[in-house]
C-alpha cells in the first residue's frame, strides 16, 4: 500500500525549528495589520461621533436661520391702517421678539445674534472664552429691521420710496441690516 | 519569484492603486458637499437681496447683485422681485416689472 503524501512536510526544515522566516514575517504583518485596523476602527468612531454633533449644529443653525427670517413671531406684522392683520413680511424682523424658542434653538444649545457694526449682540449672549466651543456655526442673513406692526401706508411709503432712504423717519425706519446668527453647542 | 519571498512588486503596487482610488473617490465626495453649501449659500443672499430690495425700492446693483448669470460663472442663482403697484384694480392692472437678483460664483 502507498503512503499519502504530506504536503506540508518542509524537506530542508532543520530539526526542532517551528516557525520558518516566512511565517514569522507574515505574522508580523498581521500583527501590524490588525493594529491598524483597530486604531483605525477608533478614528472612523471618532470622526463618524464629530460629523454627526456637526451635522446636528448644521441642523439647527440652518432651521434658526431660517426660523430668524420667516417666523411670525419674530417678523412684521402688515396690518391695515386700522390695526388688522393683514400679512407677515419675511426678512422683516422685530429685534425684540427673538428668543431661542423662537429661534426653535434647544436649551444645551448657546447662540448670539450680532448686526453689522455691534460688537455687542442684539440677542443671546456672548460666543464664551474660556472653555471656548469646539464648534461655532454662522450665517449671515440680510433682513430690513422694525419695531411693532407695520401699517400699509408706511410701508407702501418705504416700496415706493427712493432707494436707501429711511421710509419711516428715523425713530422706527424699514432699516436695511445684516444679522450673523452664531450658534454652539453648550 | 524567489523561494520564500511572500509580497511581489505587483501586490505592492495593486494596494498602492486601491488607496489612490479610494482617496480619489473620497476627494470628490467631500467636493460634492462643499459645492452644494456654496450653492445654498448663493441661493440664501440672492433669496434675501431680492425681499430686501422689494422691501426698500433697492436694485440689484444697490444689493451687491448681479441681473443675471455670466457664462464664467461655476454656480449661480436668481430671485425674482415685482414692482407692487396699490392702484391696480381689476380691468386696468399694470403689467409689473420683474427685478432679477443674482449671484454667483
Amino acid at each position: 500500500m502507498r503512503r499519502p503524501v504530506n504536503c506540508f512536510k518542509v524537506k530542508n526544515m532543520k530539526k526542532a525549528q517551528l516557525l520558518s522566516l516566512d511565517l514569522l514575517i507574515a505574522l508580523v504583518a498581521i500583527v501590524f495589520a490588525l493594529g491598524l485596523l483597530v486604531q483605525l476602527s477608533e478614528t472612523r468612531i471618532y470622526s463618524q461621533k464629530e460629523e454627526t454633533m456637526q451635522k446636528e449644529l448644521e441642523s439647527i443653525g440652518n432651521t434658526a436661520a431660517v426660523r430668524l427670517v420667516g417666523n411670525p413671531d419674530i417678523i412684521c406684522s402688515l396690518t391695515s391702517d386700522s390695526g388688522t392683520h393683514i400679512s407677515y413680511l419675511e426678512n422683516c424682523i422685530d429685534t425684540a421678539k427673538i428668543n431661542q424658542p423662537n429661534l426653535g434653538i434647544p436649551q444645551n444649545y448657546g447662540f448670539a445674534l450680532f448686526e453689522k457694526g455691534n460688537p455687542n449682540p442684539i440677542a443671546g449672549t456672548a460666543i464664551p472664552t474660556a472653555p471656548a466651543p469646539k464648534n461655532v456655526f454662522a450665517e449671515k442673513r440680510i433682513v430690513v429691521t422694525h419695531s411693532g406692526p407695520l401699517s400699509k401706508s408706511d410701508f407702501e411709503k418705504c416700496l415706493a420710496g427712493p432707494a436707501g432712504n429711511p421710509c419711516l423717519g428715523a425713530t422706527n425706519r424699514l432699516a436695511q441690516n445684516e444679522i450673523t446668527l452664531y450658534l454652539w453647542r453648550q | 519569484m524567489k523561494k520564500g519571498f511572500i509580497f511581489s512588486t505587483d501586490a505592492a503596487i495593486g494596494i498602492a492603486v486601491v488607496f489612490l482610488a479610494i482617496g480619489t473617490a473620497s476627494l470628490f465626495y467631500f467636493n460634492t458637499g462643499s459645492e452644494a453649501k456654496i450653492f445654498q449659500t448663493i441661493e440664501q443672499n440672492a433669496s434675501d437681496a431680492a425681499a430686501i430690495g422689494f422691501y426698500l425700492n433697492k436694485t440689484p446693483a444697490d444689493m451687491g447683485m448681479g441681473t443675471a448669470i455670466s457664462d464664467d460663472a461655476k454656480q449661480g442663482y436668481c430671485a425674482t422681485n415685482y414692482t407692487y403697484n396699490p392702484d391696480n384694480q381689476l380691468g386696468t392692472q399694470a403689467v409689473p416689472a420683474e427685478k432679477k437678483y443674482c449671484g454667483k460664483t
